[in-house]
């Protein structure tokens, strides 16, 4: 089995990640992040260990566990139920900023 | 006996025979919460005394009817708030739900609606279920009812310290690696992770869908199994749940002897450098009782155990990134104000979660886009095989394994913070039961000094009946006082509202 090798985090990287996850971080935030997340990562190349021993396939799931269950429809909550909830409302929609296109929320 | 002391079942079967009605108990449990909720704050939310009032009142009317009372007729249960009930808030501890009221119960809600119970209201705990002490939330920590300066656990640190205060006779808790198990040791109280899809999971808040579970928290073990006995089953909304058919639905009585049962000791578990001499000490004592009732009790080797932390890590973390990605302020809960979509959602989630909640998601957002992820994630679900394996291989011997729970007693507030080796290794013996699906159910056996152990005791899948059988036995037997001493001192500072 190939060696994981080192897993390295940087500013830059967690930049990185914090727009793919869309998390904005403090700056405050960023640096104990780095520092905690450096430790976290160390530690994981204990996995290596694992390295050259079979292991069965996980058992199969009970032959209860494995149902199906009827396509069958049912109703669903109620659109005033569900935008009750909502942060932004307009006209019975959620509203969001406008993706494409114009610049005003719409 | 002060009703609040009372087992469930007695307190079911005194209600049904009118001795006592739902008001009374509902009254009487409302009472002890004036007056201990403002030392402990396990509570996240309670309904207006009047609204419980109004349920027991209507339980009443309907056994007055001739209505055929449920399993849990007129008992106050407390809802960890990670779950959904409606007409109540739900927060999760965290202020990227803050103004939802979700528009449904969970299934297993609905299901202690059904069995007569009365919803007492949602309990703290570590933001998104995130941490071991309750320290996390959003809206300030929980304290431990047997000594105010210690964490009461988490990430169900409410739901056990409300259990353990008297404040309620029931809750439920969700457990991913430990957070009902490591809470019930902490607050001296019995809690049950059940075996993998024995609980549905539908309206919960998931963290990691290959390691959640539901399940009871409760005073006393036989309390423990009824609660467990009213929510299991399968639920076509969680497609994860099951039940073995023929599984009894008797409630499981203690053994007058324990000659025939098995017990293993891991020796990894209970050689571990972070475990406390004197909870080992406790645990080893309550296996010698085990063994004087009759139980073969013999040491065992589960060598994948130094691993479980770190697979679970990963597989947690990986799980929790995908799973929490779906809170960004569109559809319920908090939003903040963004130019642009995604500056909407970066702004909202990065305002709404906690510090350790980000954390975990970006670790598992790293995890998921490394170059490693494949590597990672085969080492990771090997050491969950292995695991599995040589636990398979052990109930082949044995029909119980015991550990610790934790590998200490209730800790101080800020240790976590302080102490890297505490916060590593908080969940050492409860994670290994999350990947690998089996039972665990963690029982109060004995104080050291004067803060409660808990012992862990696990079992093949599917036999949560045994493990209260031969817990049932153990409490018979060590009769543990589990009381704490909430005298009436000053409470604690005021938490602030969801």
């Amino acid at each position: 089995m190939r060696e994981v090798g080192p897993l390295i985090i940087s500013r830059e990287i967690l930049r990185q990640l914090s727009s793919t996850a869309a998390l904005e971080l403090k700056p405050e935030e960023e640096t104990k992040l780095l520092d905690q997340l450096t430790g976290i990562l160390e530690g994981l190349q204990v996995l290596e260990a694992v390295d050259g021993r079979d292991a069965p396939p996980m058992p199969p799931a009970p032959a209860a566990a494995v149902w199906r269950q009827g396509d069958q429809p049912v109703p669903s909550l109620e659109r005033e139920q569900v935008l009750s909830q909502a942060p932004q409302e307009r006209a019975g929609y959620f509203a969001v900023p406008t993706m494409v296109g114009e610049e005003d929320e719409g | 006996m002060s009703l609040i002391w009372e087992d469930v079942a007695r307190l079911r079967q005194r209600a049904v025979r009118r001795e006592v009605s739902a008001v009374e108990i509902a009254s009487a449990f409302l009472e002890r919460q004036e007056v201990t909720e403002g030392k402990i704050r396990a509570f996240l939310y309670r309904p207006p005394a009047e609204e419980i009032l109004t349920q027991a009142r209507s339980l009443d009317e309907r056994m007055a009817r001739g209505e055929e009372p449920g399993l849990l007729w007129g008992i106050p249960v407390a809802i960890k708030d990670n779950m959904a009930v409606e007409g109540m808030p739900m927060t999760a501890a965290s202020r990227i739900l803050e103004g939802y009221h979700p528009p449904y119960d969970a299934t297993v809600v609905k299901k202690l609606r059904e069995a007569g119970a009365l919803v007492a209201g949602k309990t703290n705990l570590d933001e998104w279920a995130m941490g071991s002490s309750t320290e996390t939330s959003a809206f300030g920590p929980t304290y431990n009812p047997w000594d105010r300066s210690r964490v009461p656990g988490g990430s169900s640190g409410g739901a056990a310290a409300a259990v353990a205060a008297g404040e309620v006779p029931l809750s439920l808790g969700s457990d991913t690696g430990g957070s009902i198990r490591q809470p019930a040791s902490f607050c001296g109280v019995a809690g049950l992770k059940p075996t993998y899809g024995h609980i549905s999971r539908y309206g919960v808040a998931s963290l990691a869908s290959s390691l959640d579970h539901i399940g009871p928290l409760a005073r006393r073990v036989a309390d423990a199994a009824l609660l467990y006995l009213v929510l299991r089953g399968r639920d076509p909304l969680d497609g994860q749940t099951w039940e073995a058919p023929g599984t009894p639905l008797e409630m499981p009585q203690p053994l007058d002897s324990l000659k025939g049962w098995r017990i293993g000791l891991p020796k990894e578990a209970f050689t571990h450098p972070a475990l406390d001499a004197q909870v080992k000490e406790a645990v080893l004592a309550a296996v010698e009782l085990l063994a004087a009732r009759g139980a073969q009790v013999e040491e065992c080797s589960l060598p994948t155990f130094h691993l479980s932390l770190e697979a679970y890590q990963v597989l947690m973390a990986m799980e929790a990134a995908s799973n929490l990605a779906r809170f960004d302020g569109i559809r319920y809960g908090r939003r903040a104000t963004g130019e642009s979509l995604q500056e909407l959602y970066a702004k909202t989630r990065g305002q709404g979660f906690g510090f350790e909640v980000k954390r975990r998601i970006l670790l598992g957002t790293y995890l998921g886009q490394a170059p490693q992820y494949p590597l990672l994630w085969e080492r990771a679900d090997k050491v969950r095989r292995l695991l599995r394996a040589e636990m398979e291989d052990l109930f082949r011997r044995f029909h119980v394994l015991i550990t610790p729970t934790s590998p200490t007693v209730a800790f101080p507030f800020g240790a976590l913070e302080r102490d890297g080796d505490l916060r590593s290794y908080a969940d050492i013996y409860t994670i290994p039961a999350n990947l690998t699906g089996v039972p665990a159910l963690s029982v109060p056996c004995g104080f050291a000094p004067h803060l409660p152990v808990g012992m862990q005791l696990l079992g093949p899948w599917g036999t949560e009946e045994s493990l209260f059988r031969v817990a049932r036995t153990y409490e018979e037997e060590a009769q543990w006082p589990l009381k704490p001493p909430l005298g009436e001192g000053t409470g604690v500072a005021g938490r602030r509202q969801p």
